[in-house]
C-alpha cells in the first residue's frame, strides 16, 4: 500500500513539474521592428478587466498576420516550433493567464500613464529565453504604496467616511487591510486621531442628529457609561428648568426627546427598571 | 499612576506577552526567512480633570507586529498600560490572529477584527473563505465577541461560562459576496447572542452604478422577530469634480449594541445631503446636512474647507430650544525632513434661547512629530479644553513610536 502511494506521488510530482509548452516570444524582436504594443495586444486600450481573454493575441487573427505560412497546419512551411517551446507536447500548454488577484483596468492605467512600460519594463530586453513574466499582487505596490488615487486628496482623511461606498470601482484593499482602519478606529487614543479637539462639546448635538453612527466603533457599554453613568456626568439640557416635572405640558421636554433620540436616553437609563424613569411612570 | 490590581490571571498573562515579546523582538527578525513589521509605541500622558479633581499619569505600551512566513500571516496588536475608565485589567488584546491564505482559500484563526456593512466587531474565532473571481467569495465567521482587557473573566464576572454571559458573545456568521466591476453583492446569514438569547439575522448589501448613479445599500432583518433590524441606502452622483450624496439611515436596536439592558428601540429616521467639490489637487470644499426626523426634529450641518494640509469647519446645529454653532481650524505642516507639527483649535457656543444663557465651550490640540532616526519618531501633543463640564481639562503627553 505504502509503495502504491509512493509511486503516485512520484508520478504526481513527475506530471507536475514536467517542462510545460510556452510561447517563446522576444519582445525585443518585435520591439526593434517597430511593432507598437496595440498592433498584438489590439483591445489593451479598451481593457477594464483582467478577464478580458483578448489581451493575449490570438494565434490565428494575430501571429498570422505576419507569420502566415507558419501557423498553417496544412502549409508545407508550417512550423509549430518557431513559437511553441514543446511543439512536440502540446496538451502541456496552458491556453489561459491566471486570473489571480485583483481586478485590473489596462484602460484605466493606459488613460493615466499612456505607456506601457511603467507596469511592464522587463519586456525590454525579453529575448523570449525565459518563461513570461508572472505580475504579482505585491507589483501593485511599487507604484501604489506612494502613488495615491485620484480621491486621496487634500481633506481625505477627514473626509474619506462621506466618500466610502461612493466608488464601486474602488479596492481599497489594494494598499489597505483592517490594520489600516485600526490604526486610528479602534485604538484607545491617547492624542486624537479621529475627532477634533472639541468632540466632548458637540458629541451629544451630533448624536441626537444621527451625524455619525458611534456604536461602528463605540461597541462597548464602557465607552458611555464610563462618563455618563460612572462620573455622572448629564446632558446639558438635563439641568433646565423645562427639562422634566409634573407641572409641565407633557411632563416636559423629556418625554419628546426620549421619543427623537432614545438611543441617547438609554446610554444611562434603563427604561422598564431605572428609578428616574419609576418614579413617574 | 493609577493602581493596576493584578492578580494570578494578569501574571500569567504578564509573563506569555513578555515571553512573546522576547522571541519576536530577538529571534524572528534575525533569521531573515520572513517579511516582518514591528511598530512599538509607548506614549505618557498627564490629565487633568478638574471636574473629578484627577491627577494621574497614564502610561502605554502598544505592540504592533505583523510577521509573514509564506502564505501564513501572524497579527499581534498588544496593550500593557494604565487603568483607564474604560479598560480596568492592563492587559489589552486587540488582535492576535493566524492568517493562511492560499488561493482561493483562507483561514484565519485567534483574535481578528471584522468589518463589514452590518457591524465592526472583533472577533475569537474564526474566519474562513473561499473565493473565486467567478463564483465570488463565501465566508464563514465563528467565535465570541471579544472582551478587549479580558475583564469577564477576571473582574466583572465570576466566571466566562456563567450567567448566560457566552450566549450573549456568541456569533456566527455565514456570507456569500460577489464583485464584479460596478457591481458588489452580499448575503449574509448571523446568528448573534444579546439579552441571554441566539438571535437569527439576514443581511443583504449591495453596491452598484445605474444610470450614472452609485447606489449603496444595507438592509439587515431580524428572522425572530420578522421585522428590519437595520436600514441604510445612498445614493451618489459623480460629475467632474463634484461629489453628490443622499443617504438615508434607519436603526431598529434589538440586541446589536452596546448597552445589554435594552431590549429593542425603534430611532426615528435619518437623512443625509453632502456635496464634495475638488478645487485643485490640494483643495476641496465638503458641505453636509443630517436630518434626524422626529417630534423635534434635529438639524446638524457641516462645511469643511480643506486647503492642502490646512482646514476649516464650521457647524450649525439646531433642535427645538437647543441650538449650537462653532467652528474648528486645523493644520499640519513639514518644518525641514525630520520634524512636522500640527493641530487644531475649536470653538462652539450652545444657545438655549430663553432657558439659560449660552454657553462658550473652546479647545486647543497641538502634536509635534519629531523624526529622531530612520526608525525612531517622538510626538509631543497636548490638549487644553473649556467647557461646561469638565470646565478646564489639560492634558498633554509623549508618544515614543520604533518601527523595524
Amino acid at each position: 500500500m505504502l509503495k502504491c502511494n509512493t509511486m503516485l506521488i512520484v508520478l504526481l510530482s513527475l506530471g507536475f513539474s514536467q517542462d510545460r509548452d510556452r510561447i517563446y516570444f522576444p519582445h525585443d524582436f518585435h520591439i526593434e521592428e517597430e511593432l507598437d504594443c496595440s498592433d498584438c495586444h489590439e483591445n489593451v486600450e479598451e481593457s477594464t478587466t483582467i478577464n478580458d481573454r483578448e489581451l493575449l493575441p490570438s494565434m490565428d487573427e494575430v501571429c498570422a498576420d505576419c507569420h502566415e505560412n507558419a501557423v498553417d497546419e496544412d502549409s508545407e512551411d508550417s512550423d509549430c516550433e518557431l513559437c511553441h517551446t514543446k511543439a512536440d507536447n502540446p496538451l502541456t500548454y496552458l491556453p489561459f493567464i491566471s486570473r489571480r488577484g485583483p481586478d485590473f483596468s489596462h484602460k484605466q492605467h493606459l488613460d493615466t500613464y499612456d505607456d506601457c512600460l511603467v507596469c511592464h519594463g522587463s519586456i525590454e530586453g525579453d529575448d523570449g529565453s525565459e518563461p513570461a513574466f508572472v505580475w504579482k499582487e505585491n507589483d501593485c505596490q511599487s507604484c501604489h504604496s506612494y502613488q495615491k488615487p485620484k480621491s486621496h486628496i487634500a481633506g481625505w482623511k477627514n473626509e474619506h467616511g462621506f466618500s466610502m461606498n461612493n466608488f464601486t470601482g474602488d479596492n481599497c484593499a489594494l494598499c489597505h487591510d483592517n490594520n489600516t482602519c485600526d490604526n486610528c478606529h479602534q485604538y484607545q487614543q491617547v492624542a486624537l486621531q479621529v475627532h477634533n479637539s472639541d468632540y466632548l462639546s458637540i458629541h451629544g448635538f451630533e448624536a441626537s442628529a444621527g451625524v455619525y453612527e458611534c456604536s461602528t466603533c463605540h461597541s462597548r457599554e464602557e465607552d458611555c457609561t464610563s462618563c455618563h453613568t460612572s462620573q455622572n456626568i448629564m446632558p446639558m439640557n438635563h439641568n433646565f428648568p423645562n427639562w422634566v416635572g409634573v407641572f409641565l405640558p407633557n411632563g416636559g421636554e423629556h418625554g419628546s426627546s426620549a421619543l427623537d433620540a432614545p438611543d441617547v436616553c438609554q446610554v444611562c437609563h434603563e427604561p422598564s427598571n431605572d428609578p428616574s424613569c419609576r418614579d413617574c411612570h | 499612576m493609577t493602581g493596576c490590581n493584578l492578580n494570578k490571571f494578569d501574571k500569567v498573562m504578564r509573563y506569555y506577552f513578555l515571553t512573546f515579546l522576547v522571541f519576536i523582538l530577538t529571534i524572528l527578525p534575525r533569521t531573515g526567512i520572513a517579511q516582518s513589521n514591528l511598530e512599538v509605541t509607548t506614549s505618557v500622558f498627564y490629565p487633568r480633570l478638574k471636574t473629578f479633581d484627577i491627577k494621574s499619569t497614564y502610561l502605554s505600551s502598544l505592540l504592533n507586529y505583523h510577521q509573514s512566513f509564506g502564505s501564513f500571516k501572524l497579527s499581534t496588536r498588544f496593550e500593557y498600560g494604565s487603568e483607564t475608565s474604560q479598560y480596568i485589567n492592563p492587559f489589552r488584546m486587540y488582535e492576535f490572529n493566524v492568517n493562511w491564505k492560499h488561493h482561493p482559500f483562507s483561514i484565519t484563526l485567534g483574535r481578528f477584527n471584522y468589518w463589514s456593512s452590518y457591524a465592526n466587531v472583533n472577533v475569537d474565532g474564526f474566519q474562513a473563505g473561499f473565493s473565486t473571481k467567478r463564483f465570488g467569495k463565501i465566508e464563514l465567521i465563528g467565535g465570541f465577541k471579544s472582551v478587549l482587557d479580558f475583564s469577564d473573566t477576571t473582574y466583572v464576572q465570576p466566571s466566562f461560562f456563567s450567567d448566560g454571559v457566552y450566549i450573549n458573545k456568541i456569533l456566527f456568521q455565514t456570507s456569500w459576496s460577489f464583485y464584479k466591476k460596478n457591481k458588489f453583492i452580499n448575503i449574509s446569514y448571523m446568528t448573534e447572542g444579546g439579552n441571554d438569547t441566539l438571535r437569527p439575522l439576514v443581511g443583504f448589501a449591495s453596491n452598484w452604478k445605474m444610470f450614472g448613479l452609485i447606489i449603496h445599500e444595507t438592509i439587515v432583518m431580524d428572522l425572530d422577530q420578522s421585522e428590519l433590524n437595520y436600514t441604510r441606502l445612498s445614493i451618489s452622483k459623480i460629475l467632474k469634480s463634484h461629489r453628490l450624496k443622499f443617504g438615508v439611515h434607519q436603526l431598529r436596536l434589538n440586541g446589536i449594541h452596546p448597552w445589554p439592558w435594552v431590549e429593542k428601540m425603534d430611532i426615528p429616521v435619518t437623512y443625509t445631503a453632502g456635496w464634495a467639490w475638488s478645487l485643485k489637487p490640494q483643495m476641496e470644499i465638503l458641505q453636509k446636512v443630517n436630518f434626524r426626523a422626529g417630534t423635534n426634529s434635529t438639524v446638524f450641518y457641516n462645511s469643511q474647507l480643506f486647503y492642502g494640509q490646512y482646514y476649516v469647519s464650521i457647524i450649525a446645529g439646531i433642535r427645538e430650544n437647543n441650538e449650537v454653532y462653532g467652528g474648528t481650524v486645523g493644520m499640519a505642516k513639514k518644518a525641514g525632513k525630520t520634524v512636522k507639527f500640527g493641530g487644531n483649535v475649536s470653538f462652539n457656543i450652545f444657545n438655549y434661547n430663553d432657558i439659560i444663557e449660552p454657553i462658550n465651550a473652546s479647545s486647543v490640540y497641538g502634536w509635534l512629530d519629531w523624526n529622531l532616526i530612520e526608525k525612531l519618531n517622538i510626538k509631543f501633543f497636548g490638549r487644553y479644553i473649556v467647557n461646561a463640564y469638565y470646565k478646564k481639562d489639560g492634558r498633554a503627553g509623549v508618544i515614543v513610536y520604533v518601527k523595524m
